[in-house]
């Protein structure tokens, strides 16, 4: 907005130049009408509302009618130096602080190519100004204050808002992003890349919020995007590893109840921040500036923030979560909040707990969180590769066909075992049918005397195939094709693909349930049933070898020729002790990651389900005492009709107060610091207001920014023969 | 304080202030309103005490 002075008398009509002094006016109007309107509620609801406050209240009332009378006469003028973002912020004019403000308001006033300028005649004219200034360190604080200026002034301008941070996720992190030179890794993709690092923290992610305004034809969110996109705020991670997350601050208050020894009754009181949110306590609060955490904070300035918190203990809940701010938070060296004792205002009518703050001249801002999310290091046995086991579990489970249906006529005894007529191969069957997915038509190569399933010749031996007997292999011929031996479904693609992600998943469910991963560690290094001396299986000690003997394959497997390859898979596919341990892996890692054993849990109601007859004589009880109720229901229904009066009054003057805080609350958003140079009367002219202004550079409270701060204002002048009126009205509104 | 005050009589000197004097005035006046709202209100409540509990 230009500075330049504004008449307000109608010189050129139609025109929009006058709209800022009229809605000033129109503006203190208002809050005229809400006094009025004020005082007509109370006529109504009052009846023995006390004479005293009402002819005070009247009479307030009456000297603002006059007031304004006095201000609707000609000869005021308006001058408006503060920033337009919606036009053209040019947020480096308003630099300089207060001297230079001055200096623009002089000129101003000197200005011959505005025809609007005050120019009151020497001797003849008495004239004076009022101005305002809005003086602060940084441009976000001086948007902030000449935001409530021009909210007084009936103008609305949009300030900077910190909106909720987008994409925040909490993940363990072991090595350096790969921004910095390291890997870049995320649980949701690479699990590999987690249980494959040395973890020595959390990594917490956050983006710049997204623009979800809804299209503004007037642009009036400009200042709001151009603030949280482009200008680089700080932020704040709170942090906190109490289990029942971060504490609500609260306050022991007195209640308007006294006990029956007449002590007054107290309770706790839920303490809120500026924004209306319930204060929330954390452990621990991180500021990411360019000065505390150098690394964060100028990478996130290309999209995406990651702070790595190496301060967390393994196996340790921890609840995190992000903020934008401005101004000068203060925080204690351990990271915990100054929180000085919370306040009560009376405006609000509740306790409000402040963000400590610096200095008083550059208060904290503070932008809306994010959600709580959680985050744990999770506790990794050493020695222990647990993708890989999962993988290998997975290929040998598949292998000996876990994910076919198991026959209706298999029978087993109590340790699992076949029994009757049903072959060993069909012990695991059915465990993973669930799981198959694109596998689930693939039959174990060795049931078919390895020939290739995929291959499409149907007659076995055309291919190539394996015989065995008692004492090992027989005789194994090639694919007359393609010269390749006969291939094992564990070498599958197919195969390998669905066990590597279903072991990703599997890993993923295990980062958040890591205290499961030593009982699978104490299950991979034990041999519950002991495993055949045949093939790779030779020397095998316990399921973590036996899985991995299974799928040991040669390099060019199928292409070169391996005996072991066919003699372990053969040995595995027909031992029940081997299918059976194999088992029960594929039980453990279902048990809490692949679904809950059906029927799942219902809900019972304790009187109808459990203790059916004592519902019943409840609702006899009720009956019965219904039935004398209504005996006195006509004396009852007088009385109550009465108090309902009463209540119905209570009611509606509790609205009423309610209505009135809203009132307040709408008052106290004027309040700020504001410096304001207030020059009466003067016979001298411009001339008089200049000397003024230079007199008054060492009077009072000058504003204190300096040529690095930051200052806009508004001036209100007025020039008349008589301008008493004016100085009596001016004293009073500022 | 003071001393600016006295000043300004004669003198224009700056002052800083953290409210608008009208709107402290408005505040005034809804503070004074809404004290006389919860006297009532607390006089309606002690009726209807008495009428609910008995005197």
């Amino acid at each position: 907005m230009a500075s330049e002075w504004q008449a307000l008398e109608v010189k050129l009509p139609g025109k929009d130049l006058l709209e800022q002094v009229r809605s000033t006016l129109e503006t203190l109007v208002t809050f005229m009408e809400v006094i009025k309107a004020l005082l007509e509620t109370i006529s109504v609801f009052l009846i023995d509302f006390g004479n005293p406050i009402r002819a005070l209240v009247e009479a307030l009332l009456q000297l603002i009618l006059q007031l304004f009378e006095s201000l609707k006469q000609t000869g005021l003028y308006g001058w408006f130096d503060i920033p337009d973002p919606a036009k053209d912020p040019n947020f480096h004019a308003f630099k300089g602080g207060y001297q230079k403000l001055t200096e623009r308001f002089k000129n101003s006033l000197f200005d011959s190519r505005d025809p609007f300028r005050p120019q009151p005649i020497p001797n003849l004219n008495k004239s004076g100004f009022v101005l305002i200034v809005a003086d602060a360190e940084t441009i976000f604080g001086l948007l902030r204050l000449v935001k409530i200026l021009m909210k007084f002034f009936g103008r609305e301008l949009l300030s900077a808002r910190f909106t909720t941070p987008a994409n925040c996720k909490v993940f363990p992190a072991g090595t350096r992003p790969g921004a910095l030179g390291g890997t870049n890794y995320d649980p949701i993709l690479q699990v590999a890349s987690i249980f494959g690092a040395d973890l020595k923290g959390l990594a917490i992610e956050w983006s710049l919020a997204t623009n979800q305004f809804p299209p503004d034809p007037g642009f009036t969110d400009l200042l709001a995007t151009v603030s949280s996109e482009l200008i680089p705020h700080r932020w704040l991670i709170e942090k906190t590893s109490v289990p029942s997350g971060p504490e609500t601050v609260t306050v022991t208050a007195e209640t308007n109840f006294e006990s029956k020894r007449g002590s007054q009754l107290k309770r706790k009181v839920k303490v809120r921040d500026e924004n209306g949110d319930y204060f929330r306590k954390f452990e621990k609060y991180i500021v990411i500036d360019p000065s505390s955490s150098t690394g964060t904070f100028f990478l996130g300035q290309l999209g995406t923030f990651r702070y790595i918190d190496t301060e967390v203990e393994k196996g340790k809940n921890y609840q995190y979560r992000v903020r934008g701010f401005s101004g000068g938070l203060k925080v204690n060296t351990d990271g915990t909040l100054p929180l000085e004792a919370p306040v009560f205002d009376s405006i609000k009518n509740e306790y409000v707990q402040r963000w400590p703050s610096l200095s008083t001249t550059d208060p904290p801002i503070m932008g809306f969180p994010s959600a709580i999310m959680h985050g744990r290091v999770p506790n990794l046995p050493t020695d222990f590769d647990v993708l890989l086991n999962l993988e290998n579990s997975l290929r040998m489970a598949f292998a000996l066909g876990f994910h076919l249906e198991l026959s209706d006529l298999a029978t087993f005894d109590d340790e699992g075992r076949n029994t009757g007529s049903t072959p060993s191969s069909e012990i695991g069957k059915g465990s993973l049918t669930n799981m198959g997915g694109p596998i689930s038509q693939i039959i174990p190569a060795v049931s078919l005397g390895f020939i290739n399933p995929k291959s499409t010749s149907l007659e076995a031996g055309a291919v190539g195939g394996v015989g065995f007997s008692e004492s090992g292999l027989t005789s194994v011929t090639t694919d007359p094709t393609s010269g390749s031996y006969p291939d094992v479904t564990h070498n599958f693609y197919s195969v390998k693909a669905h066990a590597a992600r279903l072991a990703s998943a599997i890993g993923s469910a295990l980062l958040d349930n890591s205290a499961m991963l030593y009982p699978l560690k104490d299950l991979m290094y034990s041999l519950p049933r002991p495993v055949p001396e045949k093939g790779y299986f030779k020397g095998v000690t316990n399921l973590q070898g036996m899985v991995a003997a299974f799928n040991t394959l040669p390099d060019q497997f199928p292409k070169v020729y391996d005996a072991d390859v066919y003699l372990t898979y053969q040995a595995a596919f027909s031992d029940p002790d081997t299918r059976l341990n194999v088992l029960d892996i594929i039980r453990f890692i279902k048990n809490f990651t692949l679904g809950g054993t059906p029927p799942d849990w219902i809900s019972i109601s304790l009187l109808r389900d459990v203790i059916p007859w004592s519902g019943q004589f409840i609702y006899d009880l009720l009956n019965r005492m219904e039935a004398l109720l209504d005996a006195f229901k006509s004396a009852v229904d007088e009385i109550k009709a009465f108090i309902d009066t009463l209540v119905r009054k209570i009611e509606v003057l509790e609205r009423f107060v309610k209505f009135l805080i809203d009132i307040l609350s709408y008052l106290d958003s004027f309040s700020a610091g504001f410096y304001f140079l207030n020059v009466p009367s003067t016979d001298q002219g411009i001339n008089g207001w200049i000397q003024a202004l230079d007199e008054s550079e060492t009077r009072g409270t000058p504003p204190p920014s300096g040529p690095g701060g930051y200052s806009a204002g508004v001036a209100l002048a007025y020039s008349a023969t008589d301008v008493t009126a004016f100085v009596k009205a001016f004293g009073i509104i500022f | 304080m003071a001393k600016d005050e006295n000043l300004s009589d004669e003198a224009p000197s700056w002052k800083f202030k953290e409210e608008f004097g009208i709107v402290k005035e408005m505040k005034k006046a809804v503070e004074l309103t809404k004290e006389a709202t919860e006297k009532e209100l607390e006089s309606l409540r002690r009726k209807l005490e008495r009428l609910t509990y008995g005197s």
